[in-house]
């Protein structure tokens, strides 16, 4: 019965060793595949591949076969935004004025903010309450875009004094 | 008894065995399969970011909130770089005005302002602006030709005032002031102009001619609604400032599954004066499910 049992577990022993071969195999095999398909994706989106499939070069020349193409692919694949979207709510239940004094607590919490960075921020009126804003650096007057880290840290805060002031409203 | 149950462990390890071979391999090509995800991530200066789409033309990523468009063909050595905060429309979204004018009568020259990142839960949109000859725009191909190709246009009908334009000859102008809203894939989609001819002795206006169109891509499930135009009266010969508003909505219930985006033209303007100069206004608000995808590019011919 012991030899039995033995033979049994050498058996058993055996198949398991067999099956993590296969499985070690199968698994690089596999992985060897995936690694072949991930290589463009590096440089390409599933939804870039579909485009080229269609034969757009993104010139919006193309025949309006291939721009119907190249739009099905955009539909196939962006389904849903990726940014959140609180700020799309405030329309439907924000009054007029609470909206508008949101605007004016966004530029305040901007301007105090930029000043505590060091950035000189001139505000001009661009009609119908929208503001362009022109920032600079404070020490060497370079001019500050919205990749800016101090930029962002501003409008990102601003963006959350704002948000608090539509909150009860949202 | 004992050995029935180490036998019974092992068949169970055995089960798990054979799950783990059939599923491994689904599992680690799971890991990189992107099929379903229209995004790569790359790392930037600034942290991860996502390409949402690449062209030869340009690409469009996603930074945290910031949509950012990078354009390979720069608009100038050294374009002007604007940054807006618009004011939270009545419906969502937020509404963007651009304003601007010519600083004397310059004629052939084109000013093109286009969005370069866009940041809707902040009400935050850069964009880059120059000056460049129309003929320099026109072969680069930064002035949008779509809509002779795919799309429909509808020119509203001339307005008129004064002597008739006599256009080859010296203090007559003719300007226009056009707003375009692009998706990520450089397509027009849609696009709302004003137009005005004028002519002029240097300090009054002598005759001049007005009208507007716009134009929806086709094809695509943009449709028009409210639109319309106004300007100085028809028939009137002001000295000074003859203008064009223009106005059209837009809405596509398939552009991002089947949920509404809406495209508002609200307000178009070009003012035409007496000296020779010019200059524009407007007011574009975008949104709905997919209004991020879209940016503008305006292009803005003095006179």
């Amino acid at each position: 019965v012991n030899v039995g049992m033995n033979r049994l577990r050498l058996s058993t022993t055996n198949t398991a060793t067999w099956s993590c071969v296969i499985v070690a195999t199968f698994s690089i095999l596999f992985m060897g595949s995936c690694r072949r398909d991930q290589e463009p994706r590096v440089t390409k989106s599933a939804l870039q591949r579909c485009i080229a499939k269609t034969g757009y070069e993104g010139a919006g020349d193309a025949s309006p076969a291939v721009m119907a193409a190249a739009r099905a692919c955009a539909e196939k694949y962006i389904t849903k935004p990726t940014v959140q979207l609180w700020a799309q709510k405030p329309g439907t239940s924000v009054p007029l004025d609470v909206r508008r004094d949101g605007d004016r607590v966004f530029v305040e919490a901007f301007l105090n903010c930029a000043k505590q960075k060091g950035m000189e921020v001139e505000v001009e009126q661009a009609g119908g309450g929208s503001i362009r804003i022109k920032a600079r650096n404070g020490r060497n007057t370079t001019p500050i875009d919205s990749t800016d880290p101090a930029f962002l840290a501003c409008t990102n805060s601003a963006e959350k004094a704002e948000h608090d002031r539509l909150l009860p409203f949202l | 008894m004992e050995n029935a149950g180490g036998s019974k462990q092992e068949g169970g390890r055995m089960k798990d065995i054979r799950l783990i071979a059939v599923l491994l391999p689904i599992i680690a090509c799971g890991q990189v399969d992107d099929r379903t995800d229209p995004v790569v991530k790359r790392q930037s200066s600034l942290g991860s970011e996502i390409i949402l789409y690449e062209t030869a033309q340009s690409t469009v990523v996603q930074d945290g909130d910031w949509i950012r468009w990078r354009f390979i063909d720069k608009l100038s050595d050294s374009p002007e770089q604007l940054v807006y905060r618009g004011t939270r429309g009545e419906q969502g979204g937020c509404v963007f005005n651009r304003s601007g004018s010519s600083k004397g009568a310059v004629q052939d020259v084109v000013i093109i302002e286009r969005t370069i990142a866009v940041n809707m839960n902040q009400c935050l949109m850069e964009s880059e602006r120059a000056t460049l000859l129309e003929s320099d725009a026109v072969a680069r191909g930064l002035l949008p030709v779509e809509e002779t190709k795919a799309g429909d246009q509808f020119t509203g009908a001339a307005q008129a005032g004064g002597s008739e334009l006599q256009l080859q000859t010296a203090g007559n102008f003719s300007g226009s002031y056009r707003t375009l809203l692009q998706d990520i894939l450089g397509i027009t989609t849609t696009a709302v102009r004003s137009n005005v001819d004028w002519s002029t002795n240097g300090s009054c206006m002598l005759g001049w001619h007005r009208w507007w169109d716009w134009y929806k891509l086709t094809g695509s499930g943009w449709s028009i609604g409210t639109n319309g135009e106004r300007g100085t009266t028809s028939g009137t010969l002001p000295c000074n400032d003859i203008w064009q508003q223009s106005w059209a909505f837009f809405s596509n219930w398939f552009f991002c599954g089947f949920t509404p985006t809406f495209a508002d033209h609200a307000d178009v303007q070009f003012h035409a004066f007496s000296d020779g100069t010019s200059s524009y206004s407007s007011s574009t608000n975008w949104y709905g499910a997919c209004y991020w995808l879209l940016h503008f590019t305006d292009a803005y011919d003095p006179n």
